[in-house]
């Protein structure tokens, strides 16, 4: 085997790619080749230094926390209704400054939507309905980049956003009061938990409530009326 | 009565199923969906999502042999379809897809070595990040995470020749902004 053969079938070789005869003769090359030896610890250093690239960690508990969450909007069908509002907490740098509610106003003239900060409220929706529900934060101050996620149950979907149940992208905040209006569509009749997740780095809070979409009943439908 | 705890026997046996199955491979898939996205959080939101869409999947992937592969070939077409859908909406999502690099750090060797290879990886990240989508996919699925080209062929449905080439091509372009 020449120089130039062996460094053409490298990359082949530390892939296992190679025979096993390919092998031994590239072995007996390289016992006598410096040359060859050096051009492969090259490359095998630079393999090493492609595997030992760092990846930050994930979040602490964010493996339970995946699992948790996917069982949780696969069988929230299922779930009793619960009172929950805040999951979680910001950490320090966040504790004492932003705060999440919902705007109790915007949810219409019959209450449909739990009100209290205390309870995890639910939302009844008709079926095929557009609600515009509005996610209201106060912030200490003005902040220049905070994160903003969505998890969608299935049978819901954001305006504008057909099929994803994932939304999230960076916004800023002004300090005091910040109007996030979601125009929620209700795809079909189910129970499911929406998520809104806001917050900085590490420092983030969850906020939850139930979607109910429900079958309009007819009985109360009005007959549409004449021009 | 015996309905209602049967219905509820069942939702347990599903969630500890589904978990059994798939927590052992929640690491690898969080550092492949980085090597994807260029950010923790995204990664998260990645894995997270997969996680949802599989979980009514659980009978399916208890009868697959390697779990691995194919839960890191499913991430990878949520990415997919995640990149498609953000590239067709008609609204901009800010930096969704951005590359948020980290701050990271390697940890191997003394005070010296550890000095020159944090320098190398910050530059190899940043060229890792300054590939096409392809290129780097291949280069974080086989040379990072250690699939291998068999495999990939399957998980990429892309043939052996094309990975290859995308390998040679995607490592020469790397190497060129270490040097």
């Amino acid at each position: 085997m020449q120089c130039a053969e062996l460094q053409q079938q490298l990359n082949d070789k530390l892939d296992n790619q190679l025979s096993e005869a390919e092998c031994a003769a590239m072995d007996t090359h390289l016992a006598t080749c410096a040359d060859c030896r050096g051009v492969v610890a090259e490359e095998q250093a630079f393999r090493e230094l492609l595997r030992d690239m760092p990846v930050p960690d994930a979040s602490a508990g964010f493996a339970a926390r995946a699992l948790r969450r996917a069982a949780a909007a696969n069988a929230v069908s299922h779930h009793p209704v619960r009172n929950r509002a805040f999951m979680g907490g910001f950490a320090a740098a966040l504790v004492a400054g932003i705060v999440l509610w919902f705007v109790s106003g915007v949810f219409g003239p019959n209450g449909e939507f739990g009100t209290s900060q205390s309870q995890l409220a639910e939302l009844r929706i008709s079926l095929n309905e557009t609600r515009r529900v509005q996610l209201s934060f106060n912030a200490p101050e003005d902040m220049d980049r905070v994160r903003v996620s969505l998890f969608l149950p299935e049978h819901v979907e954001l305006e504008g956003y057909p099929g994803r149940k994932q939304i999230a992208w960076f916004t800023k905040l002004q300090k005091g009061d910040n109007v996030l209006t979601l125009p929620l569509n209700a795809l079909r009749s189910d129970k499911g938990v929406f998520t809104a997740k806001v917050g900085t780095g590490d420092d983030a809070q969850e906020i939850q409530f139930y979607l109910n979409v429900a079958e309009p009943d007819i009985s109360t439908l009005e007959a549409p009326k004449s021009a | 009565m015996k309905n209602i705890f049967s219905i509820w026997q069942g939702r347990k046996d599903s969630a500890a199923g589904f978990e059994e199955l798939v927590a052992p491979h929640i690491e690898r898939l969080y550092r492949l969906a980085y090597r994807f996205s260029g950010s923790q959080h995204d990664a998260e939101d990645l894995v997270q999502e997969l996680l949802v869409k599989l979980y009514p999947r659980s009978q399916e992937m208890a009868s697959i042999e390697s779990l691995g592969p194919w839960l890191a070939k499913s991430l990878y077409h949520l990415f997919i379809d995640q990149r498609r859908r953000a590239t067709n909406s008609p609204v901009v999502l800010g930096e969704e897809y951005g590359v948020e690099q980290e701050s990271v750090a390697c940890v191997n060797g003394g005070p010296d070595m550890h000095m020159i290879r944090q320098q190398q990886c910050i530059k190899l990240e940043k060229a890792l990040f300054s590939l096409n989508f392809e290129q780097r996919t291949v280069i974080a699925m086989h040379d990072i995470e250690g699939y291998t080209l068999p495999e990939l062929t399957t998980m990429l449905e892309t043939p052996l020749g094309t990975l290859k080439s995308r390998l040679h091509r995607a490592r020469a372009a790397l190497r060129e902004q270490l040097a």
